[in-house]
């Protein structure tokens, strides 16, 4: 698995590529609590790239998630591939996180936050 | 006395040791006085074992459902379950849950996609199959891995396809489910087929008869717990159950783990379910 960053304003984007396993997944949950650290919480999660995702996964972001708006923060969702997606729809996910389907999308969504 | 088991997976690998992988995982688990073991699940993940062995199902470095769900093959699992065997008559047969293995998997063809209902009573049946084949093959208990039921499992759905399962089965049915429970535990705790939890703790779970898997070990940190921390929490669970209705295992596989680590944390685990109880 591949993680990428990259900062647009007050807005933090985490890239995931690859397969977010149970291995991975504690990776990801390092780079998510550093992100969550600082407030208020922008944060999008950039799907493109993932092709796979883990209930260890769904359960750090779902953590983060959590921890972020306790801050008055978020984390958004952005450019899931179609699998993800409907993995996403039936465990409700889409309901839990504000979804884009574009970056830009997601990143213009914090403006005025 | 309480019973102690671990969840599956061991961190020795088939594709390096063969069925060395299977006998050293076996032998470390007896060695730190695990009563109840299994075969280390040390060829592949929990995806992968099902992906290959079920019908409809294939596996191309990721799983694919690409048409009708058939029949579960179970040699292989067979295989190394007897394997394990000749090490010691108490041997866990593990099979990872119907919406864990659909919702690992990409949908190519035949169902309608991850709504549709008949994907996961499809599985649920070929995984009955490889069930009832460990479970006549002298498995001691029948556990069913479903991490994916504490994140948002479609849980009707989900109560069917496990049911499904654990109904047909004589020996003990144990669920394993990782994560915070707290919103599913209701649904959980009604599961019929079902007799052991692999969950925290509960005060309904009082009434229910289950018994009460407690995981006292964490399998995502590297620092191995020490007897007293260890001892502490089951006694804690004790304050809710009684000892027969207790099993201790670490809280997951111990795959991402060094063996050095895993051992230790087995066999703090087991010295701790020992020191618990009143001498």
């Amino acid at each position: 698995m591949e993680i990428g960053d990259k900062k647009v304003g007050a807005v933090d984007i985490l890239y995931l590529s690859g397969r977010l396993d149970a291995y991975a997944a504690n990776d990801v949950e390092k780079k998510l609590i550093a992100a969550t650290e600082k407030t208020p919480v922008c944060l999008i999660i950039s799907m493109e790239k993932l092709e796979y995702i883990s209930s260890s996964g769904l359960r750090v972001l779902l953590a983060s998630l959590k921890k972020a708006r306790k801050q008055q923060g978020d984390i958004r969702l952005a450019c899931l591939q179609p699998y993800v997606k409907e993995v996403f729809d039936v465990a409700g996910f889409t309901q839990l996180f504000k979804v884009f389907e574009q970056e830009n999308e997601a990143v213009n969504s914090f403006k005025g936050v | 006395m309480m019973l102690a088991t671990v969840i599956g997976s061991y961190p020795l690998r088939y594709d390096q040791l063969g069925k060395d992988a299977i006998l050293q995982s076996v032998q470390d688990q007896l060695n730190a006085g695990v009563d109840l073991v299994t075969d280390g699940q040390t060829r592949y993940d929990m995806i992968e074992y099902f992906a290959r062995i079920i019908e409809g199902y294939t596996f191309d470095t990721k799983s694919y459902i690409k048409g009708k769900i058939g029949k579960g093959i179970p040699d292989l699992l067979l295989e190394d379950l007897e394997t394990a065997k000749g090490l010691t008559p108490r041997v866990k047969g593990i099979v990872t849950g119907p919406v864990t293995l659909v919702f690992s998997s990409k949908i190519k063809g035949f169902y309608q996609g991850y709504h549709d209902e008949s994907v996961y009573i499809d599985t649920a049946g070929a995984l009955l199959d490889i069930a009832l084949a460990m479970e006549r093959q002298g498995a001691e208990w029948i556990q069913i891995d479903e991490p994916y039921l504490s994140v948002g499992a479609p849980m009707e759905i989900a109560k069917k396809a496990i049911e499904s399962i654990a109904v047909n089965i004589k020996v003990p049915v144990a669920l394993h489910v990782c994560g915070k429970v707290a919103s599913v535990i209701d649904t959980l705790l009604d599961l019929k087929g079902v007799t052991h939890l692999s969950i925290l703790q509960n005060t309904r779970l009082m009434s229910t008869g289950k018994t009460l898997g407690l995981g006292c070990v964490d399998t995502k940190k590297s620092r191995i717990e020490d007897v007293k921390e260890i001892r502490d929490l089951i006694q804690t669970a004790l304050k809710s159950l009684p000892p027969e209705r207790l099993v201790i295992h670490p809280d997951c596989g111990l795959r991402s783990l060094d063996r050095k680590t895993a051992f230790n944390k087995l066999k703090n685990m087991v010295i701790a379910s020992r020191l618990a109880l009143p001498q």
